[in-house]
């Protein structure tokens, strides 16, 4: 897994470092220190996952999550903070982070995140390619979909990657809005979801799967 | 006939009186001990020991104090560490990893230094001062060393000793209404 630590900090990068070499993650860890060398990093290494500090002098955290969401980075984000108030955390998943690591860094805070992250890939992958339809509970994803579109405008036909998603008539949809301003929002479809590997020209774009659930 | 729910009353003592502000910020001597010296020993292999008074080195080193601010709660404070330059460098070494030839500079001192209080007044923050918000760290030389603190209410402070006899002091202080750092 190819991993960004950006931080303004040498010392809190290295701890990090060590503390992702710790949890297992060897060799590919790249290190930015601020946003701009950061978001130069990402451009062009791609990395699966991305760590980045809140307080940074040139450019915040969220406003790097922002601008990485905004290049078009469909990777992992996970926000370090001290903060820990729910403001921080709703503007830090508006921004673009999927999950908030309070600092200093437990390890097993770390490790909780990284293994959620773990498995919900493995998971999607294999879901993807195998699932069992009638087995499909909810699919949710995040889309850059744009601020305008409201929730009885959401498509019934949506194209996850190659994966075509086809919302019969009538079934339920909650459409969270993380931040229409920031144009990145989640939707959860939920109830019976018929899906297949056809495309649809023209369906809404989405990016990534964020999560399948499946009956047990 | 008893009122339902009297039994509840209770007569109202004067700590009930006193504004949510003025309301005394707690924080166990061990727990805050126990929490640096893990910290230190997480963070830079050192190993400290509690002593139980003030020792009379402390103020013979050229010292370096680190300061924390809690800001932005109903109540706000700061943490404050005070230690030779000698176990600084040591500290800050230890965390950025240098090896014995490579040299620390004063940049990458400011640095390690701030991230050693920044995670000590992170492990700290669970336990008091929960809704507030950490500053940046400070650093600055002690010119004169003082252990009264003026206009703050000590809420612990504690003195640790390595085994090298090298001294390092915690003190975590309330600010009183109107005071600022």
């Amino acid at each position: 897994m190819k991993i960004v630590v950006v931080d303004d900090s040498k010392t809190a990068r290295m701890i990090i470092v060590r503390d992702l070499k710790l949890l297992g993650f060897e060799g590919n860890i790249l290190e930015g220190d601020d946003g701009i060398s950061g978001l130069e990093l990402i451009r062009k290494e791609n990395p699966e996952l991305v760590l980045t500090d809140y307080y940074m002098k040139k450019m915040n955290g969220l406003e790097f999550i922002l601008k990485s969401r905004e290049m078009g980075f469909l990777g992992t984000i996970g926000l370090i903070t001290s903060e820990r108030s729910t403001i921080k955390l709703g503007e830090a998943r508006a921004a673009g982070a999927d999950f908030v690591v309070n600092k200093p860094i437990r390890t097993n805070d770390l490790k909780e995140q990284l293994d959620k992250l773990i498995e919900s890939k493995s998971k999607t992958q294999v879901n993807a390619a195998h699932i069992p339809m009638e087995n499909v509970i909810s699919v949710s994803f995040h889309s850059p979909a744009k601020a305008h579109l409201k929730q009885n405008r959401i498509p019934r036909h949506i194209n996850i990657e190659g994966l075509y998603v086809h919302r019969p008539q009538g079934t339920p949809v909650s459409v969270e809005f993380i931040s229409p301003k920031l144009k990145d929002m989640v939707i959860q479809v939920e109830g019976n979801v018929y899906m297949s590997n056809k495309s649809v020209k023209g369906a809404n774009t989405i990016v990534s799967i964020s999560q399948i659930v499946q009956k047990t | 006939m008893k009122l339902k729910g009297a039994g509840n009353i209770r007569q109202l003592q004067p700590i009930d009186l006193l504004p949510v502000n003025m309301m005394p910020i707690q924080m166990d001597r061990s727990l805050f001990e126990k929490l640096i010296i893990e910290s230190l020993q997480d963070l830079s292999s050192l190993r400290l020991n509690i002593i139980s008074e003030r020792p009379d080195t402390l103020s013979k080193n050229k010292l370096v104090m680190l300061i924390i601010r809690f800001d932005g709660g109903q109540a706000n404070g700061s943490l404050q560490l005070t230690l030779p330059y000698s176990l600084g460098r040591y500290i800050a070494r230890s965390l950025l990893m240098l090896e014995d030839q490579m040299t620390l500079t004063l940049e990458d001192f400011g640095d390690a230094l701030g991230e050693f209080i920044n995670i000590i007044a992170g492990n700290l923050k669970a336990h008091v001062f929960q809704s507030n918000e950490l500053s940046r760290a400070q650093l600055k030389p002690v010119e004169n060393y003082v252990i009264d603190v003026p206009n703050s209410s000590l809420i612990c402070r504690s003195f640790f000793e390595t085994a090298d006899h090298e001294i390092l002091e915690a003190a975590l202080l309330l600010n009183q209404p109107g005071e600022s750092l």
